[in-house]
């Protein structure tokens, strides 16, 4: 498994490859419209997350752990990630980067506990990487996103209540650069 | 006795408690002062001053209870903080605050949620209709930082009221006016802080 999620990591990196090289990962030059090749890297990188998403909502619902809401939670989260997942798919078109293994540690998904405080790190960090993307997205590519970000917001504060926590604990999300974002999700066990 | 802040830190801290800790950044306000973001930030803007004034009149009746009060109280702070980051924004292109009319809405439980996530559910489509609209990576960067706030709210407004948090995979946008059964009278006032719903 450890190849595996190494190897994850390197695609979620390499989907935006152009922004590493550019160390670009905070935000485009102020006031420079973005350009295509720079928005396609963004979307890549979301496309990348929301992949690390998908996977482990399924992952959770194949392993079949969890109870009441906290199991209706993960099936429609896994239901709208893999949505999402299609959606920027079809956005990049053949610029789409090959998708990663989405093995995810058997601890983050069969003890609910664990998969409920991942689930609420997971959510607030893509919000907030989604947030610091735009402005390197083209108008096109932003509008796309903004109808997913949104509905990841939702899951945040939905998750959070389930856990106890306040659904919105901040007045603005604030943006996330995507090497904050790679930190964050080795940081729970995401990737490698 | 009054309680003062006695360093740096505890001024920041205590300016946060008022405007909820959201800093809008000198270069956004410039850029939306500046450029063709202006409109964009009158429309956000009164959209936050009607759900400011929403919570704001269901607080000052103090007639929720429960986790539905405690709600209001909570979401009435942070759109404050929205509707100050965004008049910094819009500066003297700041729109007039109009009268508005929630129809009791802000005294019974059930009337409260249901208002709410439509209040919320407006703003974040109509929010998201903005987004590509806006020219300013500043003016961006603030934005949709609240932005996605406001579906955080819709979610939990949406539980409150019974409602599946998240009931789509997408959420689209919506170019939507206030609705007129909120609006009390065409007549605008002046500022907000004339109007009593608003507190000082």
């Amino acid at each position: 498994m450890r190849a595996a999620m190494t190897r994850r990591r390197a695609l979620v990196a390499g989907g935006s490859g152009a922004l590493i090289a550019a160390g670009a990962f905070a935000r485009s030059g102020s006031g420079a419209a973005p350009s295509a090749a720079r928005s396609q890297d963004a979307l890549a990188f979301l496309l990348a997350l929301q992949r690390v998403e998908a996977g482990f909502y399924a992952s959770a619902v194949r392993a079949g752990a969890l109870r009441g809401e906290l199991a209706s939670f993960a099936r429609a989260a896994a239901d709208h990630e893999r949505r999402h997942v299609a959606l920027l798919e079809q956005a990049l078109g053949a610029r789409a980067p090959a998708d990663a293994t989405t093995e995810v540690p058997d601890d983050l998904v069969r003890r609910p506990g664990r998969f409920a405080l991942t689930a609420v790190r997971l959510e607030d960090l893509v919000v907030r990487a989604c947030n610091g993307q735009a402005v390197n997205l083209a108008p096109d590519a932003l509008a796309t996103v903004a109808t997913i970000v949104s509905v990841d917001a939702r899951h945040a504060a939905w998750i959070r209540e389930l856990v106890g926590m306040s659904p919105s604990p901040e007045t603005a999300d604030a943006a996330l650069t995507a090497r904050a974002a790679l930190d964050g999700l080795e940081r729970e066990g995401l990737l490698e | 006795m009054s309680e003062t802040p006695r360093t740096r830190a505890q001024f920041v801290a205590m300016a946060g408690a008022f405007t909820g800790g959201l800093l809008v950044p000198r270069a956004a306000r410039a850029a939306a002062a500046a450029g063709t973001d202006r409109a964009v930030v009158g429309r956000l803007l009164l959209l936050e001053q009607l759900q400011e004034a929403f919570y704001a009149e269901a607080e000052r009746l103090s007639a929720l209870t429960g986790e539905v009060a405690d709600a209001a109280q909570a979401l009435g702070g942070v759109e404050r903080a929205h509707a100050q980051a965004l008049r910094e924004l819009a500066g003297s292109a700041a729109p007039r605050v109009p009268r508005f009319d929630f129809r009791g809405a802000t005294e019974v439980n059930g009337a409260f949620a249901a208002t709410a996530v439509a209040l919320e559910e407006l703003t974040v489509a109509a929010s998201k209709a903005q987004l590509t609209r806006v020219r300013s990576p500043e003016v961006l960067e603030a934005v949709i930082a609240i932005h996605s706030v406001e579906a955080r709210h819709a979610a939990w407004m949406r539980s409150l009221a019974g409602m599946p948090p998240a009931p789509d995979a997408l959420d689209e946008p919506r170019d939507a006016e206030i609705p007129a059964r909120f609006l009390e009278t065409t007549e605008p006032r002046t500022t907000a802080r004339r109007d009593p719903t608003f507190p000082a």
